[in-house]
């Protein structure tokens, strides 16, 4: 047993009799530790996120979180980039960098026979990375390539556009791959500093699933992580988001398209409302499942789209309502007046209460699915780590659930969204379109941005 | 835990008494890792296979009919995945919209998928109270009991059209798919897309929907599967007493066409709004059960499997040619593909990266890999089943693909023994008798507004 076990090890079990748990440990240093172990296959996935993402990066500096994640497994002081990936790869094992505005992570997987060499790697690219000129060169051409290439899908690029309309100037407005002259102004000093800022104890989770448990990953973070430095959690309070006024709908001028992409939304909750879980059923009840009134209206009962789904997002600052669909061309003006509608009816709290009952007895009885895999137990409770949610959250989802009256599910749209400041964004051949959308029966202001521009 | 043979044994005897019919024991089917799925034949001709599983309090039921678009004529493109809809819409005791709420007020998670050699269903729900008999009920009806409406056909076709859209019309690597296999395939039915071409669609009546149903929906045409937290007894009985009652039906041969083997270079190009070029470059590969299908799956591997795959490296990283490069065997039950798919950076063509992937492939052919590539790629394929047996989807995924393409499940296990006896010698021979540069078909995507050869 390592000294980790002394400290406050508990194994946080969910409201289920039969549902696995997984244990926490908070290290004296700083370090959160999760695992769930599972020994029936023998492979391990790991994860190392930091509570801090793209909301750090200076303005002029932005992609700069995303560089990070990538260039770390680019090459290290001791191993140029093709000797690392021929180390990881020959083990049969995958690491691999993500970034958001809130978090960076670091993970992958392995066979349990080489877990803890690739551990080692993985410590040994996040502590000692080369941030060498030559890939970070070639990782912006890379960069800017995707910025050409992710124009060729539609999904994406309706993502994005709402994305920035939605938020503007705010951190959230933010493109990922950061601007052409953000990007050619990174330099490894740049990477370097900041990342040595962000490689603190006490910024970091340490999460693991499969054939390992708590004292063999403690020890293993002992071996190859002691060089992390003491500091604190970067963890902050998002800025305000602003607020749209009135209705604007932004056509995304794309040629030869058959099919439309729509988007309708407008920011809503922060993650850590504790209305947000009953905006999360309300949301489900409405557009969250196949039966649902927006799926039933647009799909089953019209054929209009192959989906038709609402979500709310998550995260520390207020995250997005938002309805989506792909009807045919023909068909866009009549799914866009039919979305508002319907849009309009929820804000309003015109679906029955049974509707909300329905959506969160459907969300109670997923909720096994959430986390049923260790790979799944484990990052239902990484996320609640960093959302900074407390050690609680995950196994007490169905209390809280169960504590929700449909009643007041039903009125949450109307206390968070707005029927008349919303927007609308939609992925289609403007030219075709023109004459239609102007004549739409509530009139907004209408705003065509060519598809170059993205 | 999986059931031994005598265990299995008695579970039938018990399984028949309980439901009144006769249930026998086929035979055990050795999955990966020590698990064993039990086989049950019913009297009708359906098979069961089931594996008890505590990993999670859940459990996945799965119908796998042979059935796919490869049994479509000319002309009829697209019915098994249309007909695939059209399954959720009702049936003479169960009206339209009644099976997907009662799902969803479980919790479950359903749905469907219609490829080449299979389509099936499956339904994972929280195993608790009388969640599976209700299943049982459900899925045994919808496989006799089907009631079709012409409004029900021409809504559902509407969704399969936009799904069309989206999936192929509007997307460049939907059309570049099906560009590929049209062009590889001259007589095999693997040459038309499983979602159909859109005349096709247009053209199904009500009458020739109820002619497939009534053709291939027949439980001797059936394999259920079931994986999870269930007794076994309770699985096998409950089976019987739901499919016991329902009758064979004569099952239309499958179509015999052969596809001749490919003596030429066949090119074919298709015009995109895009910036960037794409190109998939392919070879006639052996069906799934071929021994030659484990060597050639080690070669994609070795020449595009992660970093350090041979192409990968050179196109995508030593001279960034290629924004990506993907190499992949297709697992069909006939003669499929053996597929290289590359994405070019803005602005260049792929005549030059066409020219090194020949280069890689003849040379692969000459001199084979060396022993430490094999040996890697054995590791990145094992780590890569034991994901995919993760949960009790995956498990029932596996198994259900397997029974229904190779007649037996146990042929997962083949696959990954065949995975781990290929050596460097296999890897060259298959190499030199299937990647053929002189007979391989090049499909590509080019920029619409420049003068580009295919």
């Amino acid at each position: 047993m390592t000294a980790a076990l002394l400290w406050s090890c508990m194994t946080l079990m969910s409201a289920s009799p039969k549902m696995k748990g997984v244990d926490r440990v908070d290290r004296p240093d700083g370090i959160t530790l999760l695992v769930a172990e599972d020994r029936s296959l023998p492979r391990v996935s790991f994860r190392i996120a930091l509570r801090s993402g793209g909301a750090e990066d200076p303005d002029e500096l932005q992609g700069l979180t995303r560089v990070t994640s990538e260039l770390v497994l680019r090459g290290t002081k001791k191993h140029a980039r093709r000797a690392f990936s021929e180390l990881v790869e020959g083990y049969g094992s995958s690491l691999s960098g993500d970034s958001g505005s809130e978090s960076q992570t670091w993970g992958g997987e392995s066979l349990s026979r080489y877990f803890e060499k690739t551990f080692a790697l993985l410590a040994e690219a996040l502590l000692e990375p080369a941030f060498a000129q030559e890939e970070l060169d070639k990782l912006v051409r890379e960069m800017e390539a995707e910025r050409t290439t992710r124009k060729d899908d539609d999904s994406t690029l309706s993502r994005l556009a709402f994305r920035r309309a939605l938020y503007g100037a705010h951190v959230y407005g933010r493109d990922p791959l950061g601007t052409k002259a953000s990007l050619a102004a990174l330099t490894p000093e740049h990477l370097r500093k900041e990342h040595t800022r962000r490689l603190v104890r006490g910024n970091m989770i340490v999460a693991a699933a499969g054939d390992i448990d708590v004292a063999t990953l403690s020890g293993l973070l002992d071996r190859y992580f002691a060089a992390i430095p003491a500091g604190a959690s970067l963890s902050k309070e998002m800025a305000p988001t602003p607020e749209p006024t009135g209705i604007t709908l932004y056509v995304v001028d794309k040629p030869e398209r058959t099919q439309t992409q729509i988007i309708l939304g407008r920011p809503a909750l922060k993650g850590t409302n504790p209305d947000h879980l009953a905006m999360n059923v309300a949301a489900t009840a409405f557009g969250g499942t196949f039966t649902a009134p927006l799926m039933h209206e647009i799909r089953e009962v019209r054929g209009w789209s192959y989906g038709a789904y609402a979500a709310i997002s998550e995260m520390r600052g207020r995250g997005g309502f938002s309805m989506v669909a792909a009807p045919a061309t023909g068909d866009t003006v009549g799914c866009i007046e039919l979305m508002v509608e319907l849009y309009k009816k929820f804000w309003n709290g015109d679906y029955p209460a049974s509707l909300f009952e329905f959506g969160r007895s459907y969300l109670l009885n997923q909720f096994p699915f959430n986390v049923a895999t260790p790979d799944a137990r484990v990052s239902e409770y990484l996320h609640a780590e960093l959302m900074g949610y407390g050690d609680n959250w995950v196994q007490s989802f169905p209390d809280r659930l169960g504590a929700l009256k449909p009643d007041a599910i039903r009125q949450m749209p109307k206390r968070y969204l707005s029927d008349t400041d919303f927007i609308i964004v939609i992925v289609a051949t403007h030219k075709e379109l023109q004459n239609a959308l102007a004549n739409l029966s509530f009139s907004p202001e209408i705003k065509v941005l060519p598809v170059e521009a993205e | 835990m999986s059931l031994d043979e005598k265990s299995a044994e008695i579970v039938a005897k018990d399984a028949a008494k309980a439901s009144g019919h006769a249930v026998h024991f086929a035979g055990l089917a050795a999955l990966s890792g020590g698990l064993k799925a039990a086989r049950f034949k019913l009297d009708n001709g359906l098979t069961l296979l089931t594996l008890p599983d505590s990993q999670a309090p859940i459990f996945a039921f799965q119908t796998w009919f042979s059935v796919g678009s490869r049994h479509e004529p000319k002309g009829k493109t697209g019915i098994a995945h249309l007909f695939e809809h059209l399954m959720f819409k009702g049936t003479k005791t169960h009206p339209l919209g009644e099976f997907d709420h009662e799902m969803e007020k479980r919790g479950a998670q359903t749905n469907a998928a219609t490829w080449v050699d299979w389509t099936y269903y499956r339904e994972s729900l929280p195993a608790l109270g009388d969640n599976f008999e209700t299943v049982l009920g459900y899925e045994s009806d919808r496989m006799v009991n089907l009631a079709l409406t012409q409004e029900m056909v021409d809504s559902e076709r509407e969704v399969v059209k936009n799904e069309r859209r989206l999936r192929v019309d509007d997307s460049i690597h939907g059309s570049l798919d099906e560009l590929m296999y049209q062009t590889a395939f001259i007589a095999h039915s693997y040459g038309h897309p499983t979602i159909g071409y859109m005349d096709d669609l247009n053209a199904m009546t009500l009458k020739e929907f109820e002619a497939f149903y009534r053709s291939y929906y027949a439980p001797n045409n059936a394999n259920v599967v079931i994986v999870g937290d269930l007794d076994p007894v309770r699985m096998v009985a409950g089976v019987a007493k739901a499919y016991g009652a329902i009758q064979r039906q004569p099952v239309p041969p499958p179509p015999t066409a052969v596809e001749p083997p490919q003596k030429d270079i066949r090119r074919a190009a298709i015009k995109k709004p895009t910036d960037t070029e794409r190109a998939s470059i392919v070879f006639h590969g052996p069906p799934q059960s071929h021994e030659d299908h484990a060597a050639l799956q080690v070669a994609a591997e070795i020449l595009c499997g992660g970093e350090t795959g041979r192409i990968y490296s050179e196109l995508v990283i030593d001279k960034e040619l290629c924004q990506e490069a993907h190499a992949s065997l297709t697992p069909y039950k006939e003669p499929g593909l053996f597929q290289i798919d590359i994405g070019m950076k803005p602005g260049l063509e792929h005549a030059q990266a066409e020219a090194i992937v020949v280069a890689h492939l003849q040379k692969l052919a000459k001199e084979g890999p060396a022993a430490k590539e094999v040996e890697k790629t054995k590791n990145r394929i094992e780590a890569a089943f034991l994901r995919v047996l993760l949960d009790a989807d995956g498990k029932a995924e596996q198994i259900g693909h397997f029974e229904t393409t190779a007649g037996d499940a146990s042929f997962l296990s083949t696959v990954l023994e065949r995975l781990r006896k290929v050596d460097e010698g296999a890897v060259q021979k298959a190499a030199e008798k299937y990647l053929n540069p002189n007979a391989r078909t090049v499909a590509c995507a080019l920029p619409e507004n420049e003068e580009r050869q295919a």
